[in-house]
């Protein structure tokens, strides 16, 4: 026995077969996709899918006690992720080679598939098309020569998914947290999630960038009663917290209105500020080279104004896009 | 670096394959991964049924592929390793290939009916080896890919997987003297 009869076992394909399932996938192809791709447009809105991306279900969490279980973005919190665990989740997403909410979810249904972007040349007209008049723009000059060029409307869209506790579970196993347990009648629960529609503002200047985003809050509809609280502590502990301080920190924070932002330990700091008022999160981020020497920088700025989320995200200095936000009319 | 890109870059960053690319990944691919379900779970039908699933898995995720079409038969390779996964995990048996069918032996009987029977008993041991050594085996030689490729599918280093498929090749040869004996 060698290599080459090793081989022989191979057989093409049967041309019948090859035939019919390339016709099943063209079917697939001419139909629309099955979901809406929630991560990226989430993640548009505002950053807030930075959380929503990792596990859906635990990371935005509702109230147990609420008979209308539904989640609104109204502030952020941060998380520091370290680095073996990002590189665990990485290794989990490609392991398993799926879109981050399907580690969790079944039957991704849409129920409002959102329009193609489409960019405007002004930011009133893409406010206008997004059902968000008023859009926040710089008043004045910008710092370091920046100006508007377009503005890119990103259509609302809602799905509805179930909870698939096996998958969930299978993830918590791969990371090695065999002390966690999953709710018992949690699977098979039905999620809905809306995306409003978001306005992405681009600024370019000769050497730097900035864009704003803004966007009604998602909302998130989950199952009257679920213990959110508890799914928000499974949620902590896959970001790596330890089993008590993920305790103590799933029962101090507001699940009906807080984004739990993961911030990478390629940030080189994270505070909470003030924007007109409000409560936001500036996270910065810095590259070095070999030699310690900074090479890039910037930050994302992450707050809300009433019903309204908003990103900022800059290679400006991190002072100088909070003063823009600042300046924000 | 911004924290997209720190976080989730390879997420926010996979746009759709290009739809003319398609075509000529499909035809290039589906021999790969139909022959490693053949070695990896035996049966024909099976091994068809599960190829579909993969590809339409694949096509359903498209938009979610980066547009690194080099690295295409590798997240192919990883969703079909996942589907075989599940597909153990409903059922455990190990069906032996359908070897007995299209044998290559020229045009004499007797020489037929050998060969026939040689890939009987060869796809007979497959089925008995190790769930990894199975594995390794069907990435090889179903889905022919490099050592290297293995590895990087199996999380292991490219010397282990020489030595692991060295090893389950020893076995099987030592299986087979043991059955011709």
């Amino acid at each position: 026995m060698d290599d080459r009869f090793l081989h022989e076992l191979r057989r093409e394909p049967g041309p019948g077969f090859a035939r019919a399932l390339r016709e099943r996938l063209r079917g697939l192809e001419d139909a629309p996709a099955r979901g809406f791709n929630l991560m990226p447009a989430l993640a548009s809105a505002a950053g807030i899918a930075l959380v929503v991306a990792l596990f859906t279900v635990p990371a935005v969490r509702v109230a147990a006690q609420n008979a209308l279980d539904l989640f609104r973005v109204r502030t952020f919190a941060a998380v520091e992720v370290d680095q073996s665990r990002l590189d665990q989740l990485r290794a989990i997403h490609d392991q398993l080679g799926q879109d981050p909410a399907s580690l969790v979810f079944d039957h991704q249904e849409v129920l409002q598939q959102p329009a193609q972007p489409m960019d405007y040349p002004s930011a009133d007209l893409a406010g206008n098309a997004a059902g968000l008049p008023n859009l926040r723009q710089p008043r004045g000059a910008l710092p370091n020569g920046l100006h508007f060029t377009k503005a890119t409307v990103s259509g609302e869209g809602a799905a509805r998914m179930s909870v698939n506790t096996e998958k969930l579970r299978k993830v918590v196993e791969m990371l090695g947290l065999t002390d966690v347990k999953i709710p018992a009648g949690l699977d098979g629960q039905q999620v809905t999630v809306h995306k409003p529609a978001v306005v992405m503002q681009e600024f370019e200047g000769a050497t730097n960038h900035m864009s704003l985003v803004e966007s009604l809050s998602p909302e998130v509809s989950l199952p009257p009663g679920t213990d959110m609280r508890q799914l928000g502590e499974i949620a902590l502990r896959v970001l790596g917290l330890e089993a008590d301080e993920a305790r103590r920190v799933a029962s101090s924070i507001d699940w009906k209105s807080t984004v739990v932002v993961p911030v990478p330990p390629t940030a080189e700091s994270f505070r909470q500020v003030h924007v007109n008022g409000q409560t936001g999160l500036l996270i910065r981020f810095g590259q070095t080279d070999e030699n310690g020497k900074r090479r890039k920088s910037g930050a994302l700025l992450l707050w809300t104004e009433g019903e309204r989320v908003l990103a900022m995200r800059s290679d400006l200095p991190s002072d100088v896009i909070l003063d823009v936000a600042q300046s924000l009319r | 670096m911004a924290i997209d890109e720190g976080v989730f870059g390879r997420i926010w960053a996979l746009e759709p394959a290009r739809a003319a690319d398609w075509d000529a990944l499909y035809a290039d691919q589906l021999p790969h991964v139909y022959n490693y379900f053949r070695y990896r779970v035996g049966d024909g039908a099976v091994a068809e049924d599960l190829t579909s699933l993969t590809f339409e898995k694949a096509w359903v995720a498209r938009n979610r592929y980066r547009r690194d079409l080099a690295g295409f038969s590798t997240w192919l390779m990883t969703i079909a390793r996942n589907v075989a996964t599940d597909h153990y995990r409903r059922r455990r048996d190990h069906a032996p290939l359908d070897a007995a069918e299209h044998v290559a032996g020229g045009d004499d009987p007797h020489h037929l009916a050998e060969r026939r029977e040689q890939l009987e008993r060869l796809s007979r041991l497959l089925g008995q080896l190790p769930d990894r050594d199975r594995e390794l085996v069907s990435l090889k030689y179903g889905a022919e890919l490099t050592n290297r490729a293995i590895a990087k599918q199996m999380k292991l280093t490219e010397t282990n997987v020489g030595t692991l498929l060295h090893r389950a090749v020893q076995k099987l040869r030592a299986d087979w003297n043991v059955e011709g004996a």
